[in-house]
């Protein structure tokens, strides 16, 4: 267990350093200036050229990473150029919100999506099955914008039950109540897409393993049924359902940009939304380490979680 | 020493005999006599994208000067209360009343006694230094370089800042700048606190945000909400609201609805389709703006066939602009037909001599010996504040100049690239690039930084390289005149000349339509993307 932890932790330093370095250049090779963006149309290169100086982009690609580099590895990220604030701060704060989300999307999708998927196996051909899985097949084809702007007609205009967009602290005046108003309508828009795929998958694994001899054994030797799927079968069918929870950790993460940005939910997609508009440099490096450091520690989770549910995985 | 002056007596009079005109126009209000203000209750505007720093002195657009225009003041104010005016007068705002010297080298204010920053620190001569020397001098503890770049615009002509007295600051220009006073109301000349920006450092001034104005800093949420408090002690008009809440909407679809529903009370910008939903709501009403701007292709005056003026007048013909503005745009804009809008002191119908055409569009081309079709190569920008209908305009331009023999194709850039790419100005290849163009103030002198030859990269952002010898004599002529109506005389004439001269396709000017719902009182339309919260009041 402790190579295996400090294998990862070797591992997870290289691929942020990779990351950076990649992130970095390509900001820099792409056309865009934040002395440019920030000084706007009537700027003139001369001005751009002095804010430039001042922001320090003018000295070379190498030296502007090292330095960044320096400073990031004593936990300073630089400050925002079009915030005028510390990345660091700024990055943490956003994806305190940012798992909020999508912790409260995982845990629908998980609670929607899987028994979605047991109970169209366990009834393959049934009316409930053809449903459940045209659902999740309408759930996966939604883009998440379209389906943002439907909530928001919905559940705001339309019912007037939930607010539009924005979140409140869980210490505001308002109350956890109110919190949770606000989450409603972001999470059913994260998680759909995450609801459909865990179904469809859940149902063909389980498929799969209901088919298997030892499952047919079970019957056989007259367990009940529930005992049958809930003990035996829905175990060894989990395994790809937890690869494919951990890939969508990474995805709602991905998937957060346009949500919050639809719903001004204030995370780290919406933070790096408007950062790469006004190419705000150390915000999008932050962000995107912030994001890959997440992958990187849900993807050792879930490699430890495979052993607790198959143990005849091993950690090596 | 020979001086104008200016005071604030001066600039009342202008308005009196129209302040019964006010109320009648500022929206909400039916038949009959205007309600009583009431006092109290909190105003939520949302916010386009995102709030960015509170600093005023290192940030450009609309979006956050709104926050910051209440919480800071400047030197000079402009008067919001005049709905029947063209133009938005100036008033005294800290400095009280300003001399300048003959030869309009030096600017002496006189600084209001009695005013004090929301920390208590008091607002003299010296705290206004404290400020240009952020932008002005290296030496100071206060030099900040991005404020120094963002605030070029006025300090490129100032040589030395002095206040010999807690009550005088004098300005010492290079060179005389009669647009000074228009320039000092900037919203982004807005006065911080010495002693905030001694304790908060520059970086983070804007997060703790100290100024004098009617409001002050009450708190950012996590949601990067922001909220303003009613400044009991301020100096002037005390405004009626407790409160004024922004809360930022990274999509105007969902901003829309915010609106609609009640969550907020005010959206500033409204896109078409916005306009089109709201106008249909009772309970919210439109408001224009009528700022002075232009939306335009600038032309490529240095290569390709866009060099001809009559191909660059032949272009301007052949666009329907009140198609563009009425059908496409539902009335959110409104044509220009040339370099001056309407809400610019330049501004007569003479000055907008272009419209739909399509016959003289050909007979142009056809003097101007060109091959046809001409093929043309324009930049289109398919994001950015103000731009959103870019793609949209251009598709419909791009249709009308095929009827006349011009074929257009866009190279479409996201906004930073864009911006990127247009800062160094038209390469040979490209014969245009689709921008908009307002400033914060209404000066003539911003002629000058889009038309003059000086202006070209890297100097400015002339970015066609359009050059006229005459226009460069009358701009600078114009900019050193002390007598105020010549100067508008000059500017007319340089502008007559850029007209005919074509340098750009004048398009439409963006009218700024803004919703607000019915229980608000007090919005004045003036041509000036700000408004004056203090008279602003919430009917119960």
């Amino acid at each position: 267990m402790y190579v295996f932890v400090w294998r990862r932790l070797v591992g997870t330093a290289l691929v942020l350093l990779g990351v950076s370095v990649v992130v970095f250049l390509m900001i820099k090779l792409i056309p865009g200036d934040p002395a440019a963006t920030l000084l706007g149309p009537q700027g003139t290169p001369e001005e751009v050229r002095q804010l430039r100086a001042a922001m320090g982009l003018d000295r070379p690609v190498a030296i502007q990473y090292l330095r960044w580099l320096e400073r990031a590895v004593h936990g300073d990220l630089g400050t925002s150029t079009s915030l005028a604030q510390p990345v660091t701060s700024l990055v943490f704060t956003s994806f305190r919100n940012t798992a909020l989300l999508g912790a409260a999307s995982i845990v629908v999708a998980i609670l929607a999506g899987i028994p979605a998927g047991i109970l169209s196996a366990t009834r393959p051909g049934s009316v409930f099955d053809v449903i459940g899985m045209l659902v999740a097949l309408f759930l996966n084809s939604m883009p998440s914008f379209w389906l943002g702007l439907l909530l928001i007609l919905s559940g705001s205009v339309w019912l007037r039950i939930f607010p539009v967009g924005g979140m409140v602290s869980i210490r505001g005046p308002s109350g956890p109540g109110d919190l949770l108003a606000h989450l409603v309508l972001p999470t059913i828009s994260l998680s759909a897409w995450s609801v459909g795929i865990i179904a469809r998958i859940s149902r063909s694994s389980m498929l799969e393993v209901i088919g298997l001899a030892y499952v047919r054994t079970a019957r056989s030797k007259g367990l009940a049924e529930r005992l049958v799927i809930y003990r035996h079968a829905l175990r060894n069918a989990l395994l790809p359902v937890v690869t494919v929870i951990s890939l969508q950790a990474g995805t709602l993460l991905g998937g957060a940009i346009v949500t919050e940005a639809i719903f001004a939910w204030p995370g780290l997609g919406l933070l790096m939304y408007n950062a790469i508009g006004a190419r705000d440099l150390p915000v999008i490096l932050g962000g995107i380490l912030v994001m890959s450091a997440v992958f990187v520690v849900v993807n050792a989770i879930v490699d430890v979680l495979y052993v607790v549910i198959d143990p005849r995985v091993r950690l090596g | 020493m020979r001086g104008l002056r200016f005071t604030r007596r001066r600039f009342v009079a202008r308005g009196l005999t129209t302040m019964a005109g006010i109320w009648s126009s500022a929206i909400g209000e039916r038949a009959g006599a205007a309600p009583a203000p009431i006092a109290g209750g909190t105003l939520v505007i949302g916010s386009e994208g995102q709030h960015q720093t509170l600093d005023p002195h290192v940030l450009t657009g609309t979006v956050t000067l709104h926050i910051t225009s209440l919480i800071y003041e400047n030197l000079i104010t402009q008067d919001m209360t005049h709905p029947e005016l063209k133009y938005v007068p100036l008033a005294p705002g800290v400095a009280e009343s300003w001399t300048v010297s003959g030869d309009g080298t030096v600017y002496t204010f006189r600084i209001r006694s009695g005013v004090r920053f929301h920390d208590g620190t008091p607002l003299d001569a010296a705290a206004v230094k404290a400020n240009f020397d952020r932008a002005l001098d290296p030496s100071s503890p206060f030099y900040y370089p991005p404020a120094k770049g963002n605030l070029n615009f006025i300090m490129r002509w100032v040589d030395r800042v002095d206040a010999p007295n807690p009550a005088t600051f004098i300005v010492r220009l290079k060179q005389p700048f009669p647009s000074l006073p228009e320039e000092l109301a900037d919203r982004r000349m807005g006065l911080i606190s010495p002693t905030a920006l001694r304790k908060a450092g520059n970086t983070d001034i804007g997060a703790h945000p100290v100024g004098s104005g009617p409001f002050r800093f009450g708190s950012k949420s996590t949601d990067n909400t922001i909220t303003v408090d009613r400044n009991p002690a301020y100096w002037g008009t005390k405004p009626y609201l407790d409160r004024i809440i922004f809360r930022p909407y990274p999509d105007p679809t969902a901003l829309g609805a915010a609106l609609q529903t009640g969550e907020v009370d005010v959206v500033f910008t409204l896109t078409v389709d916005q306009l089109t939903t709201l106008s249909k709501d009772p309970n919210i009403q439109i408001q224009y703006t009528d700022l002075a701007n232009v939306f335009f292709w600038m032309l490529n005056t240095r290569n390709g066939p866009t060099t001809s003026k009559q191909v660059r007048q032949a272009l301007n013909y052949a666009i329907n602009r009140r198609a563009i503005s009425n059908e496409l745009l539902k009335g959110s804009v409104r044509p220009c037909g040339g370099p001056a809008p309407v809400g610019n002191p330049v501004y007569e119908p003479a000055l907008l001599p272009y419209d739909y055409n399509p016959a003289k569009a050909k007979a142009l081309l056809a003097a101007a010996k060109v091959p046809l079709p001409l093929e043309l190569v324009v930049m289109l920008p398919t994001s950015g504040a103000e731009l959103t209908d870019a793609p949209a305009v251009g598709t419909v331009m791009q249709q009308e100049l095929r009827d006349v023999g011009v074929n257009v194709a866009f190279e479409r850039m996201e906004w930073a690239a864009f911006l990127a790419k247009a800062i160094k100005g038209l390469d040979d290849r490209t014969a245009a690039l689709y921008t908009g163009w307002d400033t914060g103030t209404q000066d003539p002198y911003w002629f000058e930084t889009m038309f003059s030859s000086a202006s070209a990269p890297p100097n400015g952002p002339n970015r066609a390289w359009y050059s006229n010898s005459m226009v460069d004599q009358l701009l600078a002529k114009a900019r050193h005149e002390l007598n105020a109506t010549q100067r508008i005389t000059t500017y007319r004439k340089a502008v007559a000349i850029i007209a005919d001269d074509a340098p750009w396709i004048f398009i439409y000017q963006d009218r700024w339509p803004r919703a607000i719902r019915t229980k608000v009182h007090g919005f004045v339309s003036v041509p000036c993307p700000y408004v004056d919260m203090t008279k602003v009041w919430l009917a119960k």
